[in-house]
């Protein structure tokens, strides 16, 4: 049976914070009246809330029995299904559902997360959900959501100048604007965004990217907000065309799932009971301004420790490179071949000498961009906070690099590796593919020892050092390293895209310690 | 059937609070209507009532609060017919209508803290709970917000017997009011010592604040905790004793806990953490043991507790000695008194 009120009680992830020998009275006023814990100085722990929040809504909210966020302590138990060899694991750590997951995170990191799914799935009802977590009332959440539909126009949006104002004014200053009430909101809520026309999409641009609305010279200051923004379809399309600017300014996507039948029964439950989850948030569970605040404060504060940010690096340097795009080494890129108006699939046979189902980039038609980076490494972090972790683990990047890198990194489904049958269905499943190609990623990372044998890195922790007195035999020396190992790479390996980056590297720090050395024998 | 505020504000918004009620019960069938009405118009009813007089302005906050905490105690069984934890449903009665002043403030909270208090407290007995129960009728009108209220509230539950609370509450204790800090210590406002001889006084562990500490002192058995458990004590062994970074930890083959004791009280509680390293088994204390006699001797004190003699460990902190018996589930404190 269902407790539509209940919270589940803390832990919720045992093992997650040190035992401690002291007692603390103010223990006392904590226990089954949950919520009426007496003030301290002690701030509560905002992670452990929010998993709170989590589980009260996959339990009793949203009916989302789904755990395809997977974490394993211990090798998991699996079970292979079909001619396809569907592979079925049973989770051994805490593993979550995306669908309530992500957006939760995105409450924490006040970015912007987009919801994708057919009608009738849940995706407003999360949305509203997330508001009223961040402690505002249901009639006013229910007035601030922009419906997206094909007559919204930017006044419907933003607001409207008042009349009276618009008559008398003898400049702009004079106009008094009537600002929408949704834009001073810490949660803010665009149901069917692909509904809104190219016009008006431009001015939510604004908010979204600048956090600002204009009108009539007129500026409204937003303030620090989560973003929640729904479409049935989940290629951006529907009555207008998502703006591809509006598009890259979406953090986070995630897809809703379909209904298990067979939690009917939940639901015939809520129909007898006249319950409606949103009704019913648990205090307990609604964070505050000065939470909100602070959580996305402590998210920041979650360590990266080096190797699994080296592999980040790995990661994301398989995919701007593109050998065929130009004659010198810096315009090898694909944007290179975008700019110049070419797709750069049609370029692609050039390539040669390198096994196209196994070069990651070639899987792709974009690099990453400095922003999408950022913002992984935001959920990333995220991730590790909800976990309960100082620091990041590699699988919190995983687990979340699909939902970040989902619209972010554009699939070339033409590719030969999508030919083989075995990966057809990865076109179409993005979160699986941007996984794949992170695992395949790790999986060159370890081959060529990188852990243990960077010279990359040993060059830039030398540098790190500074320059400041080395003597000039020094810098020749390192010099000649540099091009010993350019001369040792150019040799015997193709040229991939993960060495791409560190090639301009060893260029970039060649070409600093020859300008030190110029100045050192200068000034000599 | 229920008249009045409460019932003024149920019908105002009647969908909402059945909704709420339904909700409740599709959580929990056992959760009755009859019992539920029963206690809205027993208990809700003249604690409403009180809430009035006190400021009516505050109503529909005082009902919304108190309906769905009363929901939520119902369901855990700490309120209502089915109640493991009876005094909870004394505290509504009595207590809550006393302090309406300070209930209306803040329902919820005051509400919440006040079950939440009793029912750990009653955890250790209901003797403790309703000491906690009868000091708060006594402190409360001397408190004029519910923060003061609820801090006072903590310094009892500390002079109710849970010793393990002492640091903690002796740091709210010196945030309080000066006729608290006296009041919650047994002492009348004005009367008897100083703040710093008060301090001085606290500084021991085994001295009443409330009496003067230059009387002649001796070692006395101070208490004698656990048992076993299948008498509804805690060792399933005779206990060992041993000492770890100024604490004492007692422990049988399956768990460890700490121990914590004062003049007020002395408590055991699990402890989960690794065991003592062995570099100071038996603490830092100056208490000299005579093993075979039970001759116990710190300063220039002495006594002879026959009881004790042969004892299968100790341990001690600066104040308090701890000893255990091969053949006793009990756990032995011995201190200056």
């Amino acid at each position: 049976m269902v407790d539509f009120k209940k919270v589940s009680e803390a832990p919720t992830r045992p093992g997650t914070r040190p035992e401690s020998k002291t007692f603390d009275v103010a223990d006392l006023y904590r226990g089954p009246a949950d919520g009426a814990e007496t003030r301290t100085d002690r701030p509560s722990p905002l992670d452990e809330k929010l998993r709170q929040a989590y589980y009260w809504i996959v339990n009793t909210a949203i009916i989302s029995p789904y755990y395809d966020v997977e974490y394993n302590d211990q090798p998991p138990a699996s079970y292979t299904f079909g001619d396809r060899k569907v592979t079925v694991r049973l989770p051994t750590d805490q593993s979550y559902s995306s669908y309530v997951l992500l957006p939760l995170l995105n409450l924490a990191v006040r970015r912007r997360c987009l919801l994708v799914g057919g009608p009738g799935r849940g995706k407003t009802v999360i949305a509203v959900l997330m508001a009223l977590l961040a402690g505002y009332s249901l009639k006013e959440v229910k007035r601030s959501v922009q419906h997206g539909q094909p007559q919204m126009t930017i006044a419907d949006l933003l607001g409207n100048p008042l009349p009276s104002t618009l008559v008398s004014a003898a400049d702009m200053d004079d106009v008094k604007i009537a600002w929408r009430k949704w834009l001073g909101m810490r949660v803010k809520i665009i149901d069917e965004y692909n509904r809104i026309p190219t016009r008006t999409q431009s001015a939510l641009l604004t908010v979204m990217a600048d956090n600002y609305a204009e009108m009539y010279d007129h500026i409204f200051e937003c303030p620090e907000a989560s973003w929640y923004l729904t479409a049935n379809d989940e290629a951006g399309g529907g009555t207008y065309q998502v703006i591809e600017a509006l598009r890259d300014r979406i953090d986070v996507v995630v897809g809703a799932f379909h209904f298990n039948t067979r939690f009917l029964n939940d639901l015939l439950l809520r129909i007898e009971a006249g319950i409606r989850p949103e009704e019913i948030v648990p205090a307990e569970i609604v964070f505050t301004e000065a939470e909100q605040e602070r959580m996305s404060r402590e998210v920041l504060g979650v360590g990266l420790p080096g190797p699994i940010r080296r592999r980040i690096e790995f990661f994301s340097s398989h995919f701007e490179f593109f050998e065929p795009a130009a004659a010198q080494l810096e315009y090898m890129t694909k944007d290179t071949v975008k700019l110049a108006g070419v797709d750069p699939p049609t370029l692609a046979v050039q390539e040669s000498g390198k096994d196209p189902t196994r070069e990651l980039g070639r899987q792709t038609n974009n690099g990453l961009s400095v922003r999408a980076l950022m913002t992984a490494l935001v959920y990333i972090k995220a991730m590790a906070w909800f976990r309960g972790r100082a620091e990041v683990e590699l699988e919190d990047v995983r687990q979340i690099l699909p939902f970040v890198l989902h619209d972010k990194l554009v699939q070339d489904p033409e590719a030969p590796f999508f030919e083989r049958p075995e990966n057809e269905a990865l076109r179409t499943d993005r979160v699986s593919w941007v996984r794949r190609l992170f695992d395949e990623s790790n999986r060159e990372y370890d081959r060529l020892d990188l852990d243990k044998d960077d010279p990359v890195a040993r060059f830039e922790a030398e540098f790190e050092k500074g320059l400041e007195g080395l003597a000039a035999r020094e810098v020749e020396a390192r010099l000649v390293k540099i091009e010993r190992t350019l001369a040792e790479w150019a040799k015997g390996r193709k040229f991939h895209g993960h060495m791409y980056d560190d090639v301009l590297k060893l260029k970039y720090l060649h070409q600093r310690y020859s300008n030190y050395l110029r100045w050192k024998r200068w000034t000599a | 059937m229920i008249e009045g505020p409460l019932a003024e504000v149920l019908a105002r918004d009647r969908d909402r609070y059945n909704a709420r009620f339904a909700a409740a019960r599709a959580a929990d069938r056992r959760l009755a209507p009859e019992a539920f009405l029963r206690f809205l118009a027993e208990t809700l009813d003249p604690l409403v009532r009180a809430a009035a007089r006190a400021d009516p302005s505050r109503i529909d906050v005082v009902v919304e609060a108190l309906y769905d905490l009363s929901l939520k105690l119902m369901d855990k069984d700490c309120l209502g017919p089915s109640s493991r934890r009876p005094l909870i449903g004394e505290a509504w009665q009595k207590l809550l209508p006393r302090i309406a002043g300070l209930l209306v403030r803040d329902p919820g909270r005051v509400a919440g803290a006040v079950s939440n208090a009793l029912f750990h407290l009653a955890e250790d007995g209901e003797t403790a709970a309703a000491r906690w129960l009868a000091e708060m009728e006594r402190l409360a009108p001397l408190c004029p917000d519910p923060d003061i209220f609820l801090a006072a509230g903590q310094v009892a539950a500390w002079r109710s017997g849970q010793a393990q609370y002492r640091e903690s509450a002796l740091t709210v204790w010196r945030g309080l009011p000066d006729d608290l800090k006296y009041e919650t210590l047994g002492l009348r406002t004005g009367s008897g010592p100083s703040p710093a001889e008060l301090e001085q006084r606290l500084a021991d562990p085994w001295q009443d604040p409330a009496r003067d500490g230059r009387a002649e002192k001796t070692l006395a058995l101070t208490a004698r905790l656990g048992g076993f458990r299948g008498f509804g004590g805690v060792f399933l062994q005779p206990p060992r004793i041993a000492s770890s970074n100024g604490s004492l930890i007692a422990r049988d083959d399956r768990a460890a806990w700490l121990i914590f004791a004062d003049r007020f009280g002395a408590t055991l509680r699990r402890w989960d953490g690794q065991p003592p390293d062995g570099q100071d088994p038996e603490g830092e204390g100056d208490f000299k043991i005579e093993k075979h006699s039970g001759r116990i001797a710190k300063g220039g004190l002495e006594v002879r507790f026959e009881a004790l003699a042969g004892p299968s460990s100790f341990a001690s902190t600066t104040s308090t000695l701890a000893l255990t018996l091969p053949l006793s589930h009990y756990v032995f404190l011995v201190a200056e008194v």
